[in-house]
C-alpha cells in the first residue's frame, strides 16, 4: 500500500470530473458570440464568467441527479452607472434583445435571476448559459462598501444587478470580477508551483488541440486550492444527492471556494492536494465546535479563528468582495444546513483522508462512496478490488422494526 | 419453519461455508448460538459499505421463534432506534420473514438479505441521516405496513381495509375493488391480494396479525 498512489488515483478520478479543454474553448466560443450579437444590436457590455467557470473550479455536474447540468454564470456588464437607468429598464433592454434574435430567441428561458440559453446537451450532460444583466455600482454605495471592507481595493469592480422583487426588479450589489481577483491573489502562488508540471500533462493529453504548451489557457491550470475546492464540490453533489431536500441545504459552491480560500491563505504554497485537503478539513472540525461551545468561548479557545462565525447566534461567512453580502444567510434560516455541514465534512475526511490507511478494498469502498460506484469503475478498472462488493437488489428490502 | 436438531446441521454448514469466520459456540436441544466475525461487503445507491462486524447468531430448536442476531461486537449505538436494550436486533417485522420463509427457512439468504443489510441501513442512516431502504414504524403500526408493501396499498388505512376484506370475504375478480377506487378487484389490488388466498399459511399468518392489532386498537379505545 502506497498512499501517494492511492492519492495520485483519486486525484485521476477529480481530473476526469474537470471540464475538458474542448468543452472550455466551446464555452468560450459560445459566450463571445453572444457579445457579439448584443454589441451588434447595440449594447456595449463586457461580458465575464462568474462563478467556478471564472475560479477554475467546475466540476461535471452528479449525473445521477437528473437536473445536473453545467452551467456558466456570465455577466453582462453594460456600460452605465446604476444611476443611469432602473433595474427594470436594464432587464427589459437585455432580455428584449435576447428574445428578437432568430439564434438565441427559441433557446431562451427567462427566470427572475437570469436569463438562460439552453445549448445542445455535451456527451450526456445539459450545457446552458445564465446571463446576468448588471451595470456598475454608483460612488456612494462604493463609498459605503469601502468602510466596511476588510479589502477595500476589491469595491471598484462592484456591480448592480436586478433582483425580481414581487412585481417589480430592485437593485442589488453584487461583486463578482472582485471576488475574482481576491480569489487569483490567494491562488497565485499555489498556481505557479503546480503549473508548469500540470500544463505539461494537459499538453501531452491534447496534442490535437493545442500546437504547444504556451497555448493552453492559463484557465485550464489546477493549483492545489483548486483542486480541493473541485473534490469537495463532487463529494458535496454526490452526498447532498441522497438527503432529503438535499438540493436546498447543500452548501452553495461561493460558501465552499470562500472558506477554502481563507483557509489556504495561510498555508505554504509548495502543500500538497492532500495536505492542503487534511489542513482544511481539520479547520472545518474546529469550526464545528461552534455548535457546542458559547461564542465567547470560541473566540477564547481559537483566537483568530474567524472564516466561519457565530455572533449573536447567527453564522456570518462574510464575502470578501462585498462586505454587506453575509453567505451564511441560509445557515441562519435553517439550523439544518450548519448541522449537516459538519457531518458532511466529517464524511470526507473518512472517505479520503482516513481511507488512506485502510486496506486495498476498504480504501475502494470509501472512495466508491465519495464519488460514486461507477465513477470509480471508469477510472481505476477493477484496481484494488479482488472481488466486487454484493448489489442490494431492493425488492422488499428489510425495514428494520421494533416491537415497541 | 421450525428447526430441529437434525435438520439445522446442513444449514449451520452452509452458514459456515458462506461465513467462515463463524463458530458453534453451543449446540444443545434448545439453542445453536455462532459467535464471530461476518464482512459486509455491499453497495446501493452509491454507498458502499465494507466493514467486519462481530456478533452472536441465535438459532431456537424446536420452537416457532425465528433466529437472532445479538451486536456483540457492540458496533450499534445504543440509542439507535431499532436496537433492543439486550443487544437483539431488530432485522425487519416477524411476519415479513415469516411469509418470505413460507416454504422453509434459509439460513444463508437470512443473514444475506436481513442481517447484513440492517448493518447497511444502519451505516446508511449514521451517514446520510435517512433510511436506503425506508423503515417501519414500531409496534403493530409497523406490521401493517408490512402489508402495505405486500398489497401495494397507498397507506395504512386502505391496508387494513384490504386485510380485513380478505378475512371475511372471499376472491371475486369482477368485485369492486375495497379500497374504493371503483375498479374490478382484477384490475386493482387482486393480484397483489392473490397470494394471501392462494396460500393459507400466508393468509393464517395476516389474520392473526389482523386480530392482534383490532385488539390493540379496542385496548386504546377503552383508556
Amino acid at each position: 500500500m502506497r498512499i501517494s498512489d492511492r492519492q495520485r488515483d483519486i486525484l485521476k478520478i477529480i481530473s476526469q470530473l474537470d471540464i475538458t479543454p474542448t468543452m472550455y474553448q466551446n464555452a468560450v466560443t459560445k459566450y463571445t458570440s453572444i457579445a457579439k450579437y448584443l454589441e451588434n444590436n447595440g449594447i456595449e457590455a463586457a461580458m465575464y464568467p462568474q462563478g467556478s467557470f471564472a475560479l477554475g473550479t467546475v466540476v461535471r455536474p452528479n449525473t445521477k441527479d437528473p437536473n445536473a447540468e453545467y452551467d456558466l454564470d456570465l455577466i453582462c456588464q453594460l456600460s452605465n452607472t446604476r444611476d443611469d437607468l432602473t433595474a427594470a429598464e436594464l432587464r427589459r433592454k437585455v432580455e428584449d434583445i435576447l428574445t428578437s434574435s432568430d439564434l438565441y430567441g427559441g433557446k431562451l428561458t427567462i427566470y427572475d435571476k437570469c436569463i438562460t440559453i439552453k445549448y445542445a446537451d455535451v456527451n450526456g450532460v445539459g450545457f446552458s448559459i445564465d446571463i446576468v444583466p448588471a451595470v456598475a455600482e454608483n460612488e456612494e454605495n462604493k463609498m459605503r462598501l469601502r468602510l466596511k471592507s476588510n479589502n477595500p481595493s476589491l469595491i471598484e469592480n462592484a456591480i448592480a444587478i436586478p433582483k425580481h422583487c414581487e412585481k417589480n426588479y430592485n437593485w442589488i450589489t453584487n461583486n463578482p470580477k472582485g471576488y475574482r481577483l481576491w480569489f487569483e491573489n490567494i491562488n497565485a502562488p499555489f498556481q505557479a508551483v503546480s503549473r508548469m508540471q500540470y500544463r505539461q500533462m494537459i499538453f501531452e493529453e491534447n496534442r490535437s488541440i493545442y500546437d504547444s504548451v504556451e497555448e493552453i489557457p492559463e484557465e485550464l491550470d489546477r493549483s492545489a486550492l483548486q483542486r480541493v475546492i473541485q473534490i469537495l464540490k463532487y463529494h458535496r453533489d454526490m452526498y447532498y444527492v441522497k438527503l432529503k431536500n438535499g438540493e436546498d441545504i447543500k452548501p452553495i459552491s461561493a460558501i465552499l471556494s470562500t472558506i477554502v480560500a481563507r483557509i489556504s491563505s495561510s498555508v505554504p504554497a509548495n502543500i500538497s492536494v492532500f495536505d492542503l485537503l487534511y489542513y482544511v478539513l481539520n479547520e472545518f472540525s474546529t469550526y464545528a465546535e461552534h455548535q457546542v461551545l458559547t461564542e465567547e468561548s470560541f473566540v477564547e479557545r481559537y483566537q483568530g479563528k474567524n472564516v466561519i462565525e457565530k455572533k449573536g447566534g447567527k453564522w456570518i461567512i462574510v464575502n470578501p468582495a462585498n462586505p454587506e453580502d453575509n453567505l451564511a444567510d441560509q445557515w441562519n434560516q435553517d439550523s439544518s444546513i450548519s448541522k449537516y455541514f459538519f457531518a458532511w465534512a466529517k464524511a470526507v475526511r473518512e472517505d479520503l483522508i482516513d481511507s488512506l490507511q485502510m486496506g486495498d478494498e476498504d480504501f475502494r469502498a470509501k472512495v466508491e462512496t465519495a464519488f460514486g460506484f461507477m465513477t470509480v469503475a471508469n477510472a481505476w478498472g477493477s484496481k484494488y478490488n479482488k472481488i466486487a462488493p454484493k448489489p442490494v437488489i431492493p425488492v422488499i428490502p428489510a425495514k428494520p422494526w421494533r416491537l415497541q | 419453519m421450525t428447526f430441529t436438531v437434525e435438520n439445522i446441521t446442513s444449514q449451520i454448514t452452509q452458514l459456515m461455508h458462506e461465513y467462515p469466520d463463524l463458530v458453534v459456540i453451543r449446540s444443545d436441544h434448545q439453542m445453536v448460538c455462532l459467535h464471530g466475525d461476518i464482512l459486509v461487503f455491499r453497495t446501493y445507491n452509491d454507498f458502499t459499505l465494507r466493514k467486519t462486524y462481530t456478533l452472536d447468531v441465535n438459532i431456537p430448536i424446536g420452537s416457532d421463534e425465528l433466529p437472532f442476531i445479538v451486536d456483540t461486537g457492540r458496533h450499534i449505538r445504543q440509542d439507535y432506534h431499532h436496537y433492543y436494550s439486550d443487544g437483539k436486533f431488530c432485522l425487519a417485522t416477524d411476519s415479513q420473514i415469516r411469509i418470505h420463509y413460507i416454504d422453509g427457512f434459509d439460513l444463508v439468504t437470512w443473514m444475506s438479505e436481513f442481517v447484513e443489510l440492517y448493518y447497511f441501513s444502519y451505516e446508511y442512516y449514521e451517514r446520510f441521516g435517512i433510511f436506503p431502504f425506508g423503515e417501519r414504524s414500531h409496534g403493530s403500526w409497523g406490521v401493517i405496513q408490512t402489508y402495505q408493501d405486500f398489497l401495494m396499498a397507498k397507506d395504512e388505512i386502505e391496508t387494513y381495509m384490504l386485510m380485513r376484506f380478505i378475512k371475511d370475504q372471499a376472491y371475486r375478480g369482477h368485485l369492486p375493488c375495497p379500497c374504493g377506487s371503483s375498479k374490478p378487484l382484477r384490475n386493482c389490488h387482486g393480484p397483489a391480494m392473490l397470494r394471501f388466498y392462494k396460500d393459507k399459511r400466508i393468509k393464517k399468518i395476516m389474520i392473526n396479525d389482523l386480530i392482534a392489532f383490532n385488539k390493540e386498537l379496542s385496548n386504546k379505545n377503552e383508556c
